[in-house]
């Protein structure tokens, strides 16, 4: 919870933190940017102004008064002013002076302010006055009679600029709340968009909490980041919880198989140890015990085997290998093993090869030998094959004993599990389980086949063996 | 006692029978479960001692059908399961008790006397009848504080009469309790057995124990004898 809130609020810090620099920088750019067009407008009205303003004078040699126009005598004439002289428009104020400055006609405020200021040239300059910014425009009009006389227009910068505070206050209001309302919306969306999160954490913590590895993370999907993370999530608990849920089943498998052999021995020695016995019960109490004891232990070297190669598959590297003197010399070896006058025969082909571990292939020989030692007829038969079908290499072992009944044939690759015939037969119940894991690792399929009365046949089908540049 | 001991571990099951009859116990024992059926429905047993994981019938599927077939014999479970959903499955399917393998043998002897005790409807490990004391714990007998020593069959007879005290036994209710299959004796065995019995403990002493019920059987009683003097 902690931590959900925690990028929650990084993550709305974060974002109220860029909206408000984004908005402000906005507003001074669009601020500033609207400030230049405002005064360039200014300036642009202001010069519109004065420049009409010039038309409207004119200066007469004529001694004679001009009848209908407002005049000036000026010089050698009269200066004839158009009615239409603007005094003021749109917030231009003009003036009009002789050569020397002197106010001949216009606004007395402007005059008042800006009399001081000299003539110089046409240009457009800038005064303060008021706390009040100005430009001036002084526009030379030029008389061939009778020199030169000067229009002033001026326009009020901060009158301009009037609009834009307004505008800025406006913003001053506004802008916070609409922030305002983008940062709960945000959060809002961040809540919505994190919800998912939570249920991912709530799951973790409940699978950390006890021993719930069936806990699964429900109603997550899409294909964003968060139901991507989910489904990852859950495909990671499935493999968790079926290697568990193996080594459990092998934990209590494994248990389940020593408490036998360790229940017989501790009877055994509790029985013998209870009075004097003779020399006879000692010694069948130790054949039972050393009996049990070897059981015990074979137990524990097959368990061992089956739960490295069941844990960690990779560690046994395959390479390509004379199968057919692999075979010949693992048969070979173990022709001898077996009390009981039996027949044993090997057919072997030549020169077939396969990816494989020797380590591994001898002990699966050895445990298909053995396993038809223990289940084969004592009088019978036993054949070991290598052959080429259909491309393959296929390993085989026969023998002749009573088959194995249809219903048993798939259970017997199980581990520990032993058909009810073979119960009274030493055996570790993990022969086969290895033979097939062993085949897995080779990518070999496993095939059995067995009819009552007259034996079983187990055959190992190689992959195709594709000659490398080392053979 | 009777009792009928599956297991088909061979070695365990020797060893338990030899321990089960050294205390005095007839047994029959089976490595199956479908014999182990045979034999529940061919006599009666005052105590069952089965292992779960057997060929053939496994232990609860054989405890099912014997209850379907209304066998009430007691059964002690015996297995390599250790989980608490098979003990509550065994116990739930009618088992009077549950050890898990491995066990200690005394421990397994203490609960097999409890078996049996329950299903004569005894609660102590001492049985008495008057003066007459057996300890089926030690098999220490005592009558009127002197030890008395008896053979493992006269034990066995004298424990089962005591485990049905003030009932009257047939003879064949006798036979079947204390002889398993493989005695094949003369019919009298029971008679025998009980004037061995009668001269270790009632010799000697005012009060007779054991008494012939004529034409039925045989009665261990510490009640005053009906009708007078014997």
């Amino acid at each position: 919870m902690k931590k959900g809130r925690s990028i929650r609020f990084k993550t709305a810090l974060w974002s109220t933190a860029v909206l408000v620099l984004t908005v402000g920088l906005s507003f001074l750019a669009v601020r500033f940017a609207s400030g230049l067009v405002l005064l360039g407008i200014n300036r642009d009205v202001l010069l519109d102004a004065v420049e009409k303003n010039v038309r409207m004078i004119r200066f007469n040699e004529s001694r004679e008064r001009p009848a209908a126009n407002f005049y000036l005598e000026y010089a050698t004439g009269y200066l004839e002013i158009d009615e239409d002289f603007l005094n003021e428009m749109g917030g231009v104020t003009a003036a009009l002076y002789d050569a020397d400055g002197t106010l001949l006609y216009g606004e007395d405020p402007l005059a008042r302010r800006a009399d001081r200021l000299p003539f110089g040239e046409t240009r457009i300059h800038e005064m303060k006055s008021g706390g009040e910014t100005f430009i001036l425009y002084d526009r030379r009009i030029e008389l061939a009679q009778a020199g030169n006389l000067w229009l002033r227009g001026m326009v009020s910068e901060t009158a301009s600029l009037a609009p834009l505070s307004a505008i800025t206050r406006l913003s001053l209001v506004l802008l916070p709340i609409l922030i305002l309302l983008a940062v709960l919306l945000l959060h809002f969306v961040t809540d919505r968009m994190l919800s998912p999160l939570k249920k991912v954490e709530e799951t973790a913590r409940d699978i950390a909490a006890g021993d719930r590895l069936d806990r699964r993370i429900e109603g997550v999907g899409g294909r964003d980041e968060v139901g991507q993370l989910a489904g990852t999530f859950n495909q990671m608990m499935d493999r968790l919880e079926e290697s568990f849920e193996r080594e459990r089943r092998f934990t209590s498998d494994a248990s389940h198989e020593l408490r036998t052999p360790a229940s017989v021995i501790m009877a055994q020695t509790e029985y013998t140890l209870e009075k004097e016995r003779s020399a006879a019960e000692y010694r069948e109490a130790l054949e039972v015990v050393a009996r049990q004891g070897k059981r015990m232990s074979a137990l524990i070297n097959d368990m061992l085997d089956y739960s490295r190669m069941d844990l960690s598959a990779e560690r046994y590297p395959l390479a390509p290998l004379d199968l057919s003197a692999l075979v010949r010399e693992t048969a070979g070896a173990l022709a001898p093993v077996g009390e009981s006058p039996r027949e044993y025969r090997s057919e072997i082909e030549d020169g077939l090869y396969a990816e494989g571990n020797e380590g591994l292939l001898t002990q699966l020989l050895q445990n298909l030998i053995s396993n038809a030692y223990r289940y084969g007829d004592p009088a019978g038969r036993i054949t070991v094959r290598l052959k080429k079908e259909a491309g393959r290499p296929v390993l085989s072992v026969e023998d002749d004993g009573p088959g194995i009944p249809k219903e048993e044939q798939e259970k017997i690759f199980e581990r520990f599990y032993r058909g009810d015939a073979s119960r009274s037969v030493q055996g570790t119940g993990l022969g086969l389980a290895l033979v097939k894991k062993i085949a897995e690792i080779h990518g070999a399929a496993v095939e059995l086949e067995s009819e009552m009365g007259k034996g079983s046949c187990f055959r190992i089908i190689f992959p195709v063996f594709e000659k490398k540049s080392a053979f | 006692m009777r009792l009928l001991f599956a297991e088909d571990e061979e070695d365990l099951n020797r060893i338990l029978t030899a321990k089960l009859k050294e205390e005095g116990y007839s047994v029959d024992s089976c490595l199956n479960g479908r014999d182990a059926l045979d034999c529940l429905e061919a006599a009666p047993y005052d105590g069952a001692v089965l292992d779960v994981m057997m060929p053939s019938l496994d232990g609860f599927a054989l405890l099912k059908r014997m209850r379907e077939k209304g066998i009430r014999t007691p059964v002690l479970f015996l297995t390599a399961r250790d989980s608490t959903e098979d003990k509550v499955r065994g116990l739930d399917l009618g088992a009077a008790d549950y050890m898990v393998k491995p066990f200690s043998l005394a421990e397994l002897m203490a609960r097999v006397r409890a078996l049996t005790r329950q299903s004569a409807g005894v609660s102590s490990s001492t049985l008495t009848a008057a003066d007459l004391t057996l300890d089926t714990a030690s098999h220490r007998v005592t009558r009127a504080g002197k030890l008395i020593d008896l053979s493992a069959k006269e034990y066995a007879l004298l424990s089962y009469m005591l485990h049905h005290k003030n009932s009257v036994l047939t003879r064949q209710q006798i036979e079947d309790h204390i002889w398993n299959f493989d005695y094949e004796g003369g019919t009298n065995v029971v008679d025998v057995y009980i004037s061995y019995l009668r001269k270790k403990i009632d010799d000697g002493h005012p009060a007779r124990l054991i008494r012939t019920v004529r034409g039925i059987g045989y009665r261990l009683s510490d009640e005053a004898p009906e009708g007078g003097s014997p």
